[in-house]
């Protein structure tokens, strides 16, 4: 479980977030929304030590993050950046730096054996011995989603993993974020814009407006109203076969 | 090719490159009579003397050298994130030349003049190697302030690495200015980058410095796989990123200060080495830093033998011929691949 209790962040006297206390449980699929400048991002690297809070804490499983070793960070939280630039190296190489928290000299047997198993449960196993600037952009995504998951983390942490990619891709890196929420008990925080992708998928949201927590809690609190007083937008939910959609009509 | 097999490859080469590096000079040797003198473990004799007292520590100065520029170039690659990072483009060497210019021009370190090749020779070459020291230790310290600074840019470095090398090669033509034909001629002299300079007590002290570095460079390899996408990649994985900088800079740069001190400047071997080795190996730091040890260790040997071999009797200063086949080799890779 991730909690953070009156999360304050500032960028010297300008301040980004502003006394956030959210609660993440597990085998939940937590969505992060909120207009561009909001702190999104900001709050998603205070969530893995990326970034120091000025004040509050973050607490994974009960345990201070400031108090923790950069390697027991890794151990509990994978991450993955809003940006990606492929290296040059095999598909197999990239995800077995997942390990990394886990080695000290050399790569294992239980090692490979969990790059093997993270690369099929993405569907990445016919990718293994292609190199990384060769892939597309939603294989690529899938690849660096793998290493995070190579780590064995509790908690993944996911920087707009979808807004580079097209329709198919989109619906595909969604689905597979959610299986591994329920199949292996994580708790995934994704950073997203497309509201009717959040919807459809998250189990949880986070609402930030201008650094401070408008709103949390389950897909109810995602109505009409508070999408015009996030995003400053006349929008409408509709339910297609069970599908929720977000209709965006008119800039307010 | 798998990459031990090339491993194995460049150790060979490197082997026979000593053997010829040792068997070539003036006063032919044949292999055999190497080989027993080497094993011999004896300097006594004509070419015991030779052996043991003038190529081996040259070839041994060779592959320290070497392989210290080669490992410093491939890191400081990787933590500036920039494939043109070298020892020599961090403004390392210019810090020396000039601390080695003051020795001679300002604190009087003494010159002779004598005819013939060797026109110039310096008289306290102590004070001059330590002095040059001081020069590259002001570049590292330098550096090193830049690097600690939590919101510099990697890139910045290099280009404060340019700023630095203009701003000690106008401190050393200034020098040079003011200083009288012989104390010119002498500063000149010393910066070509020249094997023969180096002993055994050198090779001690430059075996000091590359050793630790060669250590944790090599214990780091993972580290520097993981920097390659991204200090927040790295961060999240549990490398602690401002401290690695900071070491491998450290560290890269008093490997290079050392051996510049005591040898001058040898350019292109720290940038070629790792360069050279990415085609062979590829990018997996792993591999790719002790690779460059041993290429920059064979670029260096081979330079060396082409130094003491293309004008014989003359020889040539070894930096002379790292430039020359330096520059044209950078040039086609990057023809080669349009991202070195």
């Amino acid at each position: 479980m991730l909690r953070t209790e009156n999360l304050t962040f500032a960028y010297g006297d300008r301040l980004i977030l502003e006394n956030l206390t959210v609660r993440m449980t597990a085998s939940q699929l937590v969505a992060i929304l909120g207009v561009n400048g909001s702190g999104k991002s900001t709050l998603l690297k205070n969530l893995n030590g990326l970034l120091q809070p000025k004040y509050g804490t973050v607490l994974v499983d009960g345990h201070e993050l400031a108090a923790m070793s950069g390697r027991d960070v890794a151990r509990h939280i994978g991450y993955m950046p809003q940006k990606t630039t492929p290296e040059s190296c095999t598909v197999f190489d990239a995800v077995l730096l997942g390990r990394k928290p886990h080695i000290t000299w050399k790569a294992g047997k239980r090692d490979l054996r969990i790059v093997t198993d993270t690369l099929h449960r993405l569907g990445l196993e016919d990718y293994a011995l292609r190199r990384t600037t060769e892939l597309s952009g939603g294989e690529l995504q899938r690849v660096v989603i793998a290493r995070a998951l190579a780590q064995e983390p509790k908690i993944l942490l996911l920087d707009e993993p979808i807004s580079h990619l097209d329709i198919r891709n989109q619906l595909e890196t969604m689905r597979v974020l959610k299986n591994i929420t329920q199949e292996m008990q994580l708790t995934v925080v994704v950073v997203i814009h497309d509201l009717s992708m959040a919807l459809r998928f998250a189990d949880q949201f986070v609402l930030l407006k201008k650094g401070r927590l408008f709103a949390a809690g389950n897909r109810q609190i995602i109505t009409a109203a508070t999408i015009k007083e996030i995003y400053q937008i006349n929008a409408e939910v509709f339910n297609i076969s069970g599908i929720p959609v977000v209709v965006p009509t008119s800039v307010h | 090719m798998q990459k031990n097999s090339v491993g194995l490859l460049l150790l060979l080469v490197l082997a026979c490159g000593c053997l010829l590096s040792i068997r070539t000079g003036s006063l032919p040797i044949s292999d055999t009579d190497v080989l027993k003198t080497l094993l011999a473990w004896s300097g006594e004799g004509r070419i015991g003397h030779v052996i043991w007292n003038i190529r081996l520590p040259r070839t041994v100065a060779a592959l320290l050298a070497g392989a210290g520029l080669g490992i410093a170039g491939a890191v400081m690659q990787n933590i500036l994130k920039n494939p043109l990072a070298s020892p020599f483009t961090i403004g390392v060497s210019q810090g020396a030349a000039f601390g080695a210019a003051f020795a001679i021009i300002i604190l009087g370190a003494g010159q002779t003049q004598r005819a013939g090749a060797e026109m110039v020779t310096i008289a306290s070459p102590h004070l001059v190697v330590f002095s040059a020291f001081l020069g590259s230790l002001l570049t590292v310290i330098f550096i090193l302030g830049l690097s600690s600074m939590q919101d510099i840019a990697p890139e910045a470095i290099i280009l404060a690495g340019v700023a630095l090398s203009a701003f000690f090669g106008a401190g050393t033509m200034l020098l040079q200015y003011f200083g009288d034909n012989i104390q010119v001629a002498a500063t000149v002299f010393w910066t070509f980058g020249d094997l023969g300079k180096a002993g055994w007590f050198e090779n001690g002290l430059i075996l000091l410095a590359v050793l630790p570095a060669a250590l944790f460079f090599i214990a780091n390899g993972w580290n520097y796989n993981t920097l390659r996408w991204g200090d927040d990649v790295a961060s999240s994985l549990g490398v602690r990123v401002q401290r690695l900088r900071v070491m491998t800079m450290v560290l890269a740069a008093f490997t290079v200060a050392v051996s510049t001190s005591f040898l001058g400047i040898i350019g292109f071997v720290g940038l070629m080495a790792p360069h050279l080795m990415r085609f062979l190996v590829g990018d997996d730091y792993r591999y790719l830093i002790p690779a460059s040890a041993v290429c920059g260790a064979l670029l260096l040997l081979v330079s060396d033998l082409l130094a003491r071999t293309v004008l014989a009797p003359i020889v040539l200063p070894v930096g002379i011929i790292t430039s020359f086949t330096g520059a044209p080799l950078f040039l086609y890779l990057l023809a080669k691949n349009k991202r070195p």
